[in-house]
């Protein structure tokens, strides 16, 4: 009935080797480089002002 | 098994016509096929009636299995 | 102009920071309570300059309110009153001009404010918990926090009331795993809202100007530019709140895979749904049950009304105007019929031969297109240019 609790998790809690953790890390980088790069062109996101 | 839960048990077998049916503290509408929205509030009157007690949408919403169920009915009979 | 946030802005990152560092290491709960609300009103402040005195002094309002819905004789007159005193500002906040035609106009620093009709849909929660008696009213700084959560203040989510108040009230100390994740969930926010959502739009979104089998394909694409640029703003504030400590419900759980309505209520926009469930859907319900009493086909016209009633009122919600009701009437049908043909199936062929029914691929395959189509058409609803027909 209720499947709030069916939670997606980006990134697990377990531990990880040094050079998985390093290559999250990068790819977080290169996530946030292109975001910020073009966002100068992006607009407002469209669900707010609601 | 209490008095109450041996109620809840028939109240449970008449809803969802099933006399074979056997209610735990942790039977939740997983355990039960027909248990869904719409039996959900057809449980809730016959549980209202059978116990001469009366729930709140808050307590419906929150509802999660047999026991609380059982746990609420306690409460508000004491 | 409704001020709005900018997640492109230094501001939103700077009192995203400030947030973490100050909320995050903080171990005793009246005074991490305190320091979150103290964010959260700066964020206010910054965001909407010289309104900060009437966004307070509503905060200070909404919380004597909730404090009177607990306790006294008087409580079911203010319950009443509170609601239609919101709902009449809601409804002045969606209809521009009323204000000025009523000669209210001194309410409309207030109804600018950013993210109002998430403050109203949290507000109406709480009251309806704690005039059931369902969890004690919030002090000043939980007011604060759980009405003007500064990350979930736009566009959600919205988290229930009980929710709010049984979290724990300080998070499991943070580790470099748990960071990461947070960092992680931030940076797909960014990726997924001005990347790829970005190019989608750039590259095929013509808001509907182009006619012809271009339509269908655009319809297409919006569902997921749609779904792109709205769960892209959840993760970034899931992410904030995994790094303050903060819970952050969930909003969205793979919509696309959804097999029929029901099913795709449960995965997209997730705290909405749940909003309507808990405040309008049971509560009609149950009135109606109460009222006609139960039983098997009366209960079907029964959750057909609830479930029409809630989604008009959900698409009201979004906007007061003819394509939003349109909208909510969509859903509306599309929950009915889904209810209504589960029932018929489950009496036609058993509760073993829905199952059996269920784990055919190629049904579930043909559903999920079919639910697919049906919602990137609801989309297009709201977001066609029907000025450009008249």
């Amino acid at each position: 009935m209720n499947d709030q609790d069916k939670h997606v998790t980006v990134g697990d809690t377990q531990a990880t080797p040094g050079w998985r953790f390093g290559f999250r890390l990068l790819r977080v980088a290169v996530m946030l480089v292109l975001a910020f790069w073009l966002s100068r062109n992006g607009d407002a996101f469209f669900y707010q002002g609601f | 098994m209490s008095e109450t839960l041996a109620r809840l048990n028939e109240v449970f077998q008449d809803v969802f016509e099933d006399e074979e049916l056997s209610v735990q503290a942790e039977t939740s509408a997983k355990d039960i096929d027909d248990w869904d929205s719409l039996m959900h509030v057809n449980l809730i009157l016959a549980v209202e009636s059978a116990f001469d007690v009366r729930f709140t949408s808050t307590e419906v919403a929150g509802l999660k299995d047999a026991g609380e169920l059982l746990a609420l009915i306690e409460k508000k009979q004491a | 102009m409704n001020p709005t946030i900018d997640l492109t802005s230094p501001a939103f990152w700077l009192v995203a920071l400030l947030a973490i560092a100050l909320v995050t290491p903080i171990t005793q709960a009246g005074l991490k309570r305190w320091v979150w609300a103290g964010v959260n009103i700066l964020f206010i402040a910054w965001m909407l300059r010289l309104r900060t005195l009437e966004v307070a002094s509503a905060v200070v309002v909404a919380h004597l309110a909730l404090r009177l819905l607990a306790c006294g004789s008087w409580r079911r007159a203010i319950g009443w009153a509170g609601l239609a005193l919101a709902l009449g500002l809601f409804v002045m906040r969606k209809l521009p001009g009323v204000t000025e035609d009523l000669g209210l106009g001194v309410v409309n620093p207030l109804l600018v404010a950013v993210g109002f009709s998430y403050v109203f849909l949290r507000l109406l929660d709480a009251g309806r918990v704690i005039y059931e008696g369902g969890r004690p009213p919030p002090d000043l700084a939980s007011t604060v926090n759980y009405l003007l959560p500064f990350h979930m203040l736009a566009a959600g989510p919205i988290q229930s009331y009980e929710d709010f108040v049984d979290q724990p009230a300080i998070a499991k100390p943070l580790s470099a795993e748990g960071a990461l994740g947070g960092v992680e969930r931030i940076a797909l926010g960014l990726f997924k809202k001005f990347v790829v959502a970005y190019l989608l739009g750039e590259a095929f979104l013509t808001g509907f100007h182009v006619g012809g089998a271009y339509f269908w394909f655009e319809v297409q694409v919006y569902y997921l530019w749609f779904y792109l640029d709205f769960s892209a703003y959840s993760d970034i504030a899931v992410g904030i709140g995994r790094l303050m400590g903060v819970h952050t419900p969930e909003n969205f759980n793979r919509p696309y895979v959804a097999r029929n309505m029901i099913d795709f209520w449960e995965r997209w926009h997730i705290s909405l749904s749940q909003w309507v469930r808990r405040n309008l859907f049971i509560p009609i319900q149950l009135g109606l049950a109460r009222k006609a009493g139960g039983g098997g086909k009366r209960a079907l016209l029964i959750a057909t009304l609830a479930f029409t009633v809630s989604f008009l009122l959900c698409g009201l919600w979004h906007g007061i105007s003819w394509p939003f009701f349109a909208w909510g009437a969509m859903h509306a049908l599309g929950l009915v019929v889904t209810n209504t043909y589960r029932h018929w199936l489950t009496k036609r062929v058993g509760r073993k031969g829905v199952k059996a029914y269920k784990e055919k691929t190629g049904y579930r395959l043909v559903a999920q297109v079919l639910t697919f189509e049906y919602v990137a058409l609801s989309l297009v609803i709201i977001s066609y240019p029907w000025k450009d027909l008249l």
